[in-house]
């Protein structure tokens, strides 16, 4: 699948049910979640670098919700009936924006190989050793749900900057989602929503590697 | 047991969509969104790391009657 066509996986792709009921319940939910629908295009907007302008964000979504629901009719027979339809929809969104970033580049006269290649290589350069990190998580995961191996875990903590440590002594605890959120809220005296809980945990995550290096550093 | 792999699975996810947004990785984010196609958990955890960065950025823009009714 290209960037350019914006059908969804293979696996929703077998036609069930009648096209016209099909067309009807997607039309229903993108009335249902349009507003919804404009927040993902605006983030899709903003984290794929199409607009940073909060107006033109604004304008880029409402074009990419707009080319979505016309493509997500066209498309309304490789829906899977049984599937939520919003995900369904949201995917397309998301080729949408796609789509007009790579028309955006054309019209800039940048080639096209330039967006998708300088992303991935930007990403791969970015990217801190996977493995270690995947390891560290599944540590994490079963440090979690038992006792044992926690002090170890709360003294890589310390190694860390205090709004990363609070975040993962608070996963370790069980915290997670919106409990988590709440969590926060309380400790920070404000609101944080289960979205930036969400982010805080997995940028903390993120940096675990470094700490994790200087405690065997530090522990010999 | 199996809900919490699942679990487990999820948070994987979400960790890889917030590392993805944090890159501009569009293949990352599009693996994630194809993830959350049969998790409707997941799905809302997506909606609220969007409005979370949208937050973040300063961006949030209502902008009503954006899509035209077939």
């Amino acid at each position: 699948m290209t960037q350019l066509d914006p059908k969804p996986q293979p696996s929703h792709a077998s036609g069930q049910g009648d096209t016209a009921q099909k067309c009807q319940c997607l039309r229903t939910a993108l009335e249902d979640h349009e507003s919804k629908l404009r927040d993902a295009a605006q983030a899709f907007v903003y984290v794929l670098g199409l607009a940073r302008d909060p107006f033109q964000v604004a304008e880029f979504a409402g074009e990419a919700v707009q080319y979505a629901a016309q493509r997500v009719l066209e498309e309304a027979s490789t829906y899977q009936i049984d599937q939520p339809p919003y995900p369904w929809i949201r995917k397309f969104v998301y080729n949408a924006v796609r789509t007009l970033r790579s028309k955006r580049l054309i019209e800039r006269k940048h080639l096209t190989l330039v967006s998708d290649t300088v992303t991935a290589q930007r990403a791969r350069a970015q990217a801190p050793d996977r493995n270690t990190e995947e390891e560290l998580l599944a540590q994490l995961w079963v440090a979690r749900n038992n006792a044992e191996p926690q002090l170890e875990w709360r003294e890589i903590f310390q190694l860390m900057h205090p709004e990363d440590r609070l975040v993962l002594e608070l996963y370790l605890d069980g915290y997670a989602g919106e409990a988590l959120a709440a969590a926060l809220t309380q400790q920070f005296g404000r609101t944080i929503r289960r979205g930036a809980a969400d982010t805080r945990l997995s940028r903390a995550k993120s940096r675990l590697p470094d700490a994790y290096r200087s405690y065997r550093h530090v522990s010999g | 047991m199996k809900s919490k792999n699942n679990q487990q699975m999820r948070e994987w996810w979400i960790h890889r969509y917030v590392q993805a947004f944090d890159r501009g990785d569009a293949e990352g984010i599009e693996a994630v969104l194809d993830a959350a196609l049969s998790d409707p958990d997941l799905s809302a955890a997506i909606d609220e790391i969007n409005l979370g960065y949208l937050e973040e950025a300063g961006s949030r823009i209502a902008c009503s009657g954006v899509m035209r009714r077939s």
